[in-house]
């Protein structure tokens, strides 16, 4: 009994101290000392003029906007990622290696030329836009198309795994006891694909949110209509206010990451009720 | 309910794995379909079950013919070799499954899902893991949550694919027996594939043996046993000492082995004998042309029966024997010993 107390205390590879303290440094080095500096910089500012550049009724708009195209893009990008995840591992089908990497060409694309072609084509006069009883570019929705495209990869590339191991045997069990394909589907595979597709929703919300290069060409940057957050601060920077510049992005920092932190609590919630094998 | 196997053939690309079967099989017996691995003896299950389709022939569940029925109506319970349970279910909600799928109106009520789960789980004996996650089960266990599954539906017909083929030899002992008790009170009709003999006869009412997409001999564990039909069979079923030699006017002659072949042909042939290695008498000198001269090459003393390793003085063949530990101590055998062996029962084939 002792002993099987004891051997549970020591690790099979040994270099916890070592793997640690790498990454810690890794991560203090690269996120922690950059981001504090954000908020020691704004604390410069004192409590009232924080207050005031933080709430001037132009950044509130551009918060408003941020957060909510961010989140419409992550939800779209969420419904079609799973699509897009199943018709990739389910079926075979003509050129799908070329279809497979285009799902990465986003992340490789700089994405200004995303932003300078999308405003291209949705433009009123765009061969897209022309078709489209709406307009697209320099409105919001256009802002969210932009995101969209920047965060396509992330909810494919995590539910496709998922899906590629999931066993052929478990779906015939459920045929086997009466239930349609949908139903197969509703209560067997969605439910074991969700903790992937909230992490991909969470990236991609979280991707969007600080997305800047293909927003400004398609957002026209209209005061209290298409300025999104990151453009805010920009402007800020270009008038040389490096403190309110600084004091719009703690704002940012400390919303991103509750958000982050609530879709992570509810990811490790819906994980939790099956631990995974 | 029956189930008839009426002349199914099945082909992937040219390799020909299931060839014209024919099998019937009446209702509330326990058969095992037993067979070398790659045999087709799976292929057939998930015919009957529908999961696959059959090239040619039919399946015909109580006189109606299912061939090209769906698997979701021929009330078949499947018990998957790797258990196939649902990951993100407790396992009370993987037994209530097959019941809750069901279309409102022949849905049974909350308390009646309640009851009926409660009642497999203590059937099954895992009455206090229903709030379980698969994932903390042994594996013994999750067999056993698959089969309370698959039993919720009240299936007509019961098909389980290897289902003891994941678990070590102690569960799949316990369990072998477990389901041959179960099988007694459920009385549902059932197939079931291994490849391990043992667990075969042990469970089985009749077995059904099957070797390159053919079956080969189909009868009682006893019937299977003691007369094997061929000499695939005889190998498969246990292990056996092969004898090639000729038959000769009702004799079998290997060297200077000879036996009584009980095959009635003046014409000379080719012949098999096969011994079982427990059919032997060992002798320190020769009694005769029914007897072997051999030398001991290797001795495994250990447990109730002992294993020797022994050479055929004439040609070299090695034989395995087993004899037990009394008869072992009194003949003082010693490794590189020459003795001689005969055997008590010979089973001919001519070929």
């Amino acid at each position: 009994m002792t002993r099987i107390q004891h051997s549970k205390k020591k690790q099979s590879i040994p270099g916890f101290g070592l793997t640690m303290g790498l990454s810690t440094l890794y991560l203090s080095l690269l996120v922690l000392i950059p981001l504090s500096l954000v908020f020691i910089y704004s604390a410069r500012l004192g409590w009232t003029a924080f207050w005031n550049d933080v709430t001037d009724p132009r950044v509130i708009a551009s918060y408003k906007l941020s957060f909510l195209t961010a989140f419409s893009a992550a939800l779209v990008n969420l419904v079609f990622g799973l699509l897009f995840a199943w018709v990739l591992s389910r079926y075979t089908f003509p050129l799908k290696r070329i279809v497979d990497g285009l799902v990465d060409l986003p992340f490789a694309l700089p994405t200004a030329v995303a932003g300078i072609t999308l405003t291209t084509l949705y433009s009123e006069k765009g061969w897209i836009g022309k078709w489209l009883p709406f307009d697209v570019s320099f409105t919001p929705i256009g802002i969210t198309l932009a995101l969209i495209f920047v965060g396509l990869p992330f909810v494919v590339r995590m539910v496709q795994p998922v899906l590629q191991n999931f066993e052929h045997e478990v779906e015939e069990a459920s045929a086997s006891l009466g239930a349609t394909s949908f139903q197969t589907f509703r209560r067997v595979i969605f439910p074991q694909l969700l903790p992937a597709a909230l992490s991909g929703f969470s990236l991609a919300f979280a991707r969007s949110l600080g997305e800047y290069g293909s927003v400004v060409f398609i957002a026209g940057n209209m005061p209290f209509k298409t300025e999104i957050a990151p453009l805010m601060i920009m402007t800020k920077l270009e008038q040389f206010d490096y403190p309110a510049a600084t004091a719009i992005a703690v704002v940012m920092l400390v919303i991103s990451f509750a958000l982050i932190l609530l879709i992570n609590l509810i990811q490790w919630w819906s994980r939790i009720r099956y631990a995974s094998h | 309910m029956s189930i008839e196997i009426n002349h199914v053939s099945k082909a992937f690309d040219s390799f020909q794995i299931l060839n014209d079967i024919n099998l019937t099989i009446p209702t509330g017996e326990l058969v095992a379909l037993l067979g070398p691995s790659g045999s087709g003896k799976t292929s057939l299950l998930r015919i009957v079950a529908g999961l696959e389709q059959p090239d040619n022939g039919q399946i015909v569940f109580h006189g109606q013919d299912l061939t090209n029925a769906h698997i979701k109506e021929r009330q078949v319970g499947f018990v998957f070799q790797h258990y196939a349970l649902f990951q993100n279910m407790t396992v009370f909600n993987n037994i209530a499954y097959g019941l809750r799928v069901r279309p409102r109106k022949i849905r049974p009520s909350r308390a009646e899902i309640k009851a009926k789960v409660d009642k497999l789980l203590r059937l099954v004996r895992l009455e206090p893991f229903g709030k379980r996650y698969p994932s903390q089960l042994s594996g013994g266990q999750r067999q056993r949550v698959a089969l309370a599954r698959a039993l919720a539906i009240e299936p007509k017909i019961l098909l389980l694919d290897e289902p003891f083929g994941a678990l070590d030899a102690k569960v799949r002992k316990e369990l072998r027996y477990w389901l041959r008790e179960l099988h007694e009170s459920v009385k549902v009709t059932s197939i079931f594939v291994t490849h391990d003999q043992e667990e075969a006869f042990e469970v089985a009412d009749r077995v059904v043996i099957i070797q390159n997409g053919k079956i080969e001999q189909v009868g009682t564990p006893e019937q299977v046993y003691n007369h094997p039909a061929n000499p695939f069979v005889y190998d498969f079923i246990g292990s056996a000492n092969k004898f090639e030699g000729k038959i000769i006017n009702g004799t079998f002659i290997d060297g200077s082995f000879e036996t009584e072949a009980p095959i009635d042909s003046n014409i000379e042939s080719a012949g098999l004998g096969f011994v079982r290695p427990y059919h032997f008498v060992i002798e320190k000198d020769r009694s005769g042309k029914y007897s072997i001269p051999v030398q001991i090459k290797h001795i495994h003393a250990v447990g109730p029966t002992v294993h020797l390793e022994v050479e055929r003085s004439d040609s070299h063949n090695v034989l395995n024997i087993e004899i037990n530990w009394e008869e072992f101590s009194l003949l003082n055998l010693k490794k590189d010993q020459t003795i001689h062996i005969k055997p008590k029962k010979v089973q001919i084939f001519a070929v």
